[in-house]
């Protein structure tokens, strides 16, 4: 219980370390470079990011699963809980440990050492056929 | 410290604290600068330390042994934890996995610790570098949405057998970075607030410099007649130096008379064409000025560069007095006055200048006004004899002298007096300089009264010397008003009692006497001594018959311009002259003609009987000396 606590605290600290209009900033650069649609549709599973993100103008946070192409995950059990409803949707994570937990997420965006981190994992790129922009190539790893 | 000096020494001041703040500026940038690359160099060294530390407890295979040695691992995250301080965010241990992305070998963090061989993907190629070329780098950490508090990050090579294996990161926070900054703050927030004082000053200044320069604008041009100012023209003389001009003073007579008959706008209409006129003849003598120093009266000054004084008054006067004005239905024509002066070296003051002007001008409307004169040449270079600082230097050494001009027995041809004329003595040109330049500068200062003291010793002393003698010096109307004055001269006469009897005091007058009792009773004090008292220049100006009745007088000098007319008109002066002598006769008056300039005007004297003369032709000016021994 006590590492939920700590962990939860952590991981609020880290949105709030961020200001809301950075945040939105690098999320809808991250979700224009996997879908290149105008207005993505997007599900948002963490409510604290949810509630920064859905200020977005560029994309659309929906609570409804079965219309988004594209899921926010922060947990494991948020990965399954959107499977049960949707199987097509590209995952991408906001914690580097549900990279390795699920092989479906294609990529993740979390903070190290205050420094961010942003990766894709090219197999699961490939498996999806997304399609990066050039500028990044360099987030790009093979596992 | 002279009023327009000021704006130069605050605008100096204000100029010395600007260069004063940027240098201090300049001195804690630097001081922050060096406090910033000391804590950098000192970090590279803890970085080191560290290095060196984990390669001793890591003799090789780094990421081998930490991760066959979870006991290793732990250990040395402890001590990478002992190492951080509160300047130290981040120790952390990275191996590299591929060009892209790193992993975590160890971890300084307690509270957010990475796993072994956790992910870590580094932004910037300085890492890869490092890694190649194994020298410690630095990576200043800028402000981005990347990073979060980071100010400087050290990267360190872990190197084994000439190989890298693993990367040391340390990283100083930016709240450090910040202290840093702020190490000089109490001087910076000096600086600020003089930067907030100085731009403020500088407002000021520039406010009160437009403001004054409005003031000035307002007092250097006459509302009236567009011309300069009088200051205008003293502010003028400041900064320029008086030898390279020309100066014209020139006088719009009668104007009075002008304003009482057409009225004041009349007047004024006529001093701004005139103005107007004046300004555009001189429109071709470059820097030449116009100035109102009075109610008609006008300074016009001109550079001296290739012009003939002369020709240009007598071209100006010519043009500014053919002029006729129109006002309503009325053509006035006015009479100008006008007198100049080609500046003299020797020049100090401007007031001297205007002086010599103004008098030649009241010379020339004694002629008759409607005309011009220029001042020569001679009168100009003996302008310096008019500086008041000349004359106090000259009585301060004493260069006084006393010329002597005999006064005869007309018939006998016997000297039974001598008048005292004063000379300035000018050592440096061995000249004696006649008291017309100096006389008027001094009357009414203290330099009047010390020069009066030392004619008197002068003149007590040679009565001493010469026994046989007797001597008169001339003391102006004024002088008997003039309490010092007097009480001077009688305090000469009382401890020269036995001399005074031998002096005759010539009173030289140029207004109306009004008060003839005081007159009469400085007369009786001087009597009282022994001494005479004459009257000069009679029948002319003021001096007249009245003064047979309401004065004292022992003497009459018959005035030199009556004496004069002889030449041109002999039988009505002759006449004039012979009841001025029959009256002074009946009053018991002896009669003195002076300015006998030729035998003609002294056999004149003989025929008229007139018991003393004196003049040139009998006479002149010359220490006493030549005339006794």
């Amino acid at each position: 219980m006590k590492k939920v606590l700590i962990v939860l605290i952590l991981v609020f600290s880290h949105i709030y370390a961020l200001d809301k209009d950075s945040t939105i900033k690098i999320y809808d650069e991250i979700i224009h470079s996997i879908l290149h649609t105008q207005k993505p549709f997007v599900y948002v599973a963490n409510k604290a990011y949810r509630d920064i993100l859905k200020f977005s103008t560029n994309i659309v946070v929906s609570l409804d699963i079965s219309k988004v192409t594209m899921a926010i995950v922060t947990t494991k059990r948020d990965i399954n809980n959107i499977k049960k409803i949707n199987q097509n949707i590209i995952f991408f994570a906001t914690k580097e440990g549900l990279l390795f937990e699920d092989d479906t997420v294609v990529g993740a965006f979390y903070w190290k050492k205050g420094r961010s981190q942003l990766i894709f994992i090219k197999q699961r790129l490939d498996k999806y056929n997304i399609k990066l922009p050039k500028e990044y190539k360099k987030f790009i790893i093979k596992l | 410290m002279k009023y327009k000096n000021i704006n130069t020494y605050i605008l100096g001041l204000l100029v010395l604290l600007i260069v004063f703040a940027i240098y201090m500026q300049y001195s804690v940038n630097q001081s922050t600068k060096e406090l910033k690359a000391e804590e950098i160099k000192k970090t590279k060294q803890y970085a080191k330390n560290i290095v060196q530390y984990i390669k001793q407890r890591v003799p090789k295979d780094l990421d081998k042994s930490l991760e066959n040695d979870v006991a290793l691992r732990h250990e040395l995250n402890s001590v990478l934890q002992a190492f951080r301080t509160d300047k130290y965010k981040y120790i952390f241990v990275l191996d590299r996995k591929s060009d892209k992305y790193y992993r975590f070998l160890l971890d300084g963090d307690s509270s957010s610790k990475e796993d072994f061989h956790s992910m870590f993907l580094p932004r910037d190629n300085a890492y890869n570098d490092v890694y190649k070329h194994k020298y410690i780098e630095i990576i200043r950490q800028k402000d981005s949405k990347d990073i979060e508090n980071l100010w400087i990050s050290v990267l360190a090579p872990i190197v084994y057998d000439n190989n890298t294996q693993a990367l040391l990161v340390l990283d100083l926070s930016k709240g450090y970075g910040e202290y840093l900054n702020n190490f000089n703050s109490p001087l910076q927030q000096l600086i600020s607030l003089m930067r907030i004082f100085l731009v403020v000053s500088m407002f000021v200044f520039i406010g009160v410099l437009y403001i004054n320069y409005k003031i000035r604008q307002n007092i250097s041009i006459d509302k009236t007649t567009k011309a300069f100012t009088k200051q205008a023209l003293d502010e003028f003389f400041t900064s320029h130096l008086l030898e390279n001009y020309y100066a014209i003073l020139i006088d719009i007579d009668e104007l009075r008379i002008i304003n009482t008959k057409f009225g004041y706008d009349a007047g004024d209409k006529i001093l701004y064409e005139f103005v107007k006129n004046s300004k555009k003849i001189l429109e071709s003598y470059q820097d030449s000025k116009i100035f109102r120093i009075g109610g008609g009266e006008f300074i016009v000054i001109l550079p001296k560069e290739n012009i003939d004084l002369y020709k240009f008054s007598e071209n100006f006067f010519s043009l500014i007095s053919d002029k006729k004005y129109h006002f309503k239905a009325e053509t006035i024509k006015v009479n100008i006055s006008m007198s100049s002066i080609d500046i003299s070296k020797d020049t100090t003051a401007w007031y001297m200048v205007l002086r010599i002007l103004e008098e030649k001008l009241l010379d020339i409307k004694n002629r008759g006004k409607n005309s011009f004169d220029v001042i020569s040449n001679n009168e100009s270079n003996n302008i310096k004899y008019s500086d008041i600082n000349y004359i106090t230097k000259q009585l301060d050494n004493e260069a006084i002298i006393n010329l002597y001009q005999p006064i005869f027995d007309t018939k006998t041809k016997e000297i039974i007096k001598y008048e005292t004329l004063v000379r300035l003595y000018d050592k440096e040109e061995d000249k004696l300089i006649s008291p017309y330049f100096f006389l008027e500068v001094i009357r009414g200062t203290s330099q009047y009264i010390k020069m009066s003291r030392l004619i008197l010793n002068n003149v007590f002393n040679t009565l001493s010397k010469y026994p046989d003698i007797e001597l008169s010096v001339n003391l102006h109307l004024d002088d008997l008003y003039n309490g010092e004055m007097m009480k001077t001269i009688n305090h000469m006469l009382s401890t020269n009692q036995e001399y005074a009897r031998r002096l005759t005091f010539e009173i030289l007058e140029d207004k109306e006497i009004f008060d003839y009792d005081k007159v009469n009773s400085v007369f009786k004090k001087l009597k009282q001594f022994g001494s005479k008292i004459a009257i000069d220049d009679f029948g002319s100006g003021y001096a007249n018959y009245i003064y047979f009745i309401k004065l004292d007088v022992d003497l009459i000098k018959i005035d030199g311009s009556i004496i004069k007319e002889l030449k041109d008109k002999p039988d009505s002066t002759k006449e004039v002259i012979k009841s001025i002598k029959e009256l002074a006769n009946h009053f018991g008056c002896k009669v003195i003609a002076e300015f006998i300039s030729d035998e003609e005007i002294y056999n004149y004297m003989l025929e008229l009987d007139i018991r003393y003369s004196q003049g040139f032709y009998l006479g002149e000016p010359k220490p006493i000396s030549e005339y006794i021994d």
